[in-house]
């Protein structure tokens, strides 16, 4: 009883002594740049782009906090009549942060240092043939003409030489298999995996895979051997019902391709994880829900294994752009609102954290490349096929081009930290610039080079913070 | 600044298992942060974020 006395008072004792000090050592500290503060259902809410903390605040503390801006350059003097406890997390979580600190100079030296150091990982995207099964209306590599080539041994040998020389022990690798439609040259991603997995198992190497396919070929049997490969995610794209499918995502003879892949997508080895593209324009919005009933009703959403996101298709000025209605990134920003609460009304789970990143794309890097079939490389999957835009060749990585240099020259030297607008946006640790080729290809629209948050990020927070209650309350 | 920090840990991270123990609990997270309140960044699994990333289940 006594002990527990003193225990009582030594507290009371240290709370008195700490509020005093906490009042003082606040004087010290200023609201980030980088909040951003949500009131949902009188619930106050605040986000923090620089370190992705997302809290939400007591009932208790409601009336104190619902008078605090969070902007920069505005006083925390209110900050003082919170518990400890909420001032430590604030500042965990960079709401409130040293005066001395400027962040847009730490956002940019991150970035920097990561974009340029050698971290031991190498991150290859792999396109085993530029022939694809499928004549999509919007195909950025339409004007390619999709060449029926496909990746020679000397290639093959080539990349191999790359990630010996280019990682040490224990490094990482990650491999994304691409095309054209690569699994039309199943037997080269087979060969070349297995390559890959033999040196990886010397080197002590982690490999991450990945294929990205239309989802034609991908049956069971395909399923099982790439789980086997080791590969063991995929993205596969399915634009809206059979009809608006079918009528965007043609099969090279002609004939729709829904059917074929939802029956594919429904019996593949459940170790493998499908990411299920939806690609958004003005032609299939409306049919969304009408296409996520469809999913829910044949089960896909209910498969732990499966998930769906939706994405913008981009003006890439290529010949099928011009068939389709494009959404620019400020229109589209709404409705990517609009279809993921529709997509949480109907129970599917869409995958949505809003964290910072180092950098935007890997594309950026030293340690990034496409490989072509002929063993061009190229430093973005956008550009696949396009010769102009080399950045080099795999079998001659010595050859001093005067083209290559110019292009590496685009994407190394790209930065965004100069652009005034970038300088002063609230989202900038997480779009960190936005793609890079919608700025460094002068064809292309600039107008995707932003990202979606930067028109909607307080009804994305307010659907994720409503998901956090429903699962937690 | 390394001292200074030292002492807000003490300082506040101290009074947090004392609020804890009060039964007090005036925050949540959401989301935690995955920037450190030093400025650097916690390790994840992919440090891309590529627009066209499928790798959506290894963040």
């Amino acid at each position: 009883m006594i002990t527990e006395k003193i225990i009582i008072n030594t507290f009371v004792e240290i709370e008195k002594m700490l509020e005093d000090k906490r009042m003082i050592c606040l004087k010290d500290y200023k609201f980030s740049k980088y909040n951003h503060k949500l009131i949902m259902n009188g619930d106050v809410y605040v986000y923090n782009a620089f370190s992705g903390g997302f809290c939400r605040f007591h009932d208790d503390n409601r009336e104190i906090v619902s008078d605090i801006d969070f902007s920069e350059n505005t006083c925390l003097e209110k900050i003082a009549q919170l518990p400890s406890d909420v001032i430590s997390g604030l500042i965990k979580g960079c709401f409130i942060i040293p005066k001395k600190r400027n962040e847009f100079a730490i956002v940019k030296s991150r970035h920097f240092v990561n974009r340029f150091s050698d971290t031991n990982s190498l991150t290859l995207t792999l396109i085993p043939t530029m022939a694809c099964n499928f004549r999509c209306t919007y195909c950025f590599e339409a004007d390619k003409h999709y060449p029926n080539n496909c990746m020679s041994d000397e290639v093959i040998d080539a990349i191999l030489n790359l990630i010996d020389s280019r990682l040490k022990e224990n490094g990482q690798l990650v491999i994304t298999w691409y095309g054209g439609e690569p699994l039309l040259r199943f037997d080269i991603v087979k060969k070349l995996q297995s390559k890959i997995l033999r040196m990886a198992n010397k080197k002590k190497l982690t490999v991450n895979s990945a294929i990205i396919t239309n989802g034609y070929l991908l049956t069971k049997e395909v399923s099982d051997e790439l789980v086997e490969l080791g590969i063991r995610f995929a993205q596969v794209t399915i634009d809206g019902t059979k009809e608006i499918h079918n009528s965007k995502r043609i099969a090279a003879n002609g004939e729709g391709s829904f059917d074929t892949i939802i029956k594919n997508i429904l019996g593949t080895n459940s170790n493998l994880k499908i990411s299920i593209r939806v690609n958004i324009d003005k032609d299939n919005i409306e049919a969304m829900p009408e296409f996520m009933d469809y999913l829910v009703k044949i089960g896909i959403t209910r498969a732990d294994n499966i998930s769906l996101y939706f994405a913008v298709v981009k003006d890439y000025g290529s010949e099928g752009s011009a068939l389709c209605s494009h959404y620019t990134v400020k229109e589209y920003a709404k409705e990517e609102v609009r279809l993921n609460e529709i997509a949480y009304s109907k129970g599917i789970y869409i995958h949505k954290n809003i964290n910072p990143n180092i950098y935007v794309c890997g594309s950026l890097t030293t340690k990034a490349f496409v490989i072509e079939p002929d063993g061009t490389i190229q430093k973005c999957w956008g550009l696949a096929g396009d010769k102009n835009s080399a950045v080099g060749s795999i079998l001659n990585l010595n050859c001093v081009d005067e083209n290559y240099m110019q292009n590496q020259a685009k994407w190394y030297s790209w930065t965004k930290f100069d652009n005034p607008e970038c300088k002063e946006c609230k989202v900038l640790p997480i779009c960190m610039g936005g793609c890079p080729l919608h700025t460094i290809d002068e064809k292309l629209n600039d107008d995707y080079k932003c990202s979606t948050y930067k028109y909607n990020m307080e009804s994305m927070l307010n659907l994720i913070a409503t998901k956090y209650l429903d699962d937690a309350y | 600044m390394i001292r200074k920090r030292k002492y807000f840990n003490d300082l506040f991270l101290g009074l947090h298992n004392y609020q804890i123990m009060k039964g007090g609990n005036n925050m949540e997270w959401v989301t935690e942060p995955v920037t450190y309140s030093d400025g650097g960044i916690e390790p994840q699994g992919c440090i891309l974020d590529c627009d066209l990333c499928l790798l959506v289940f290894s963040k």
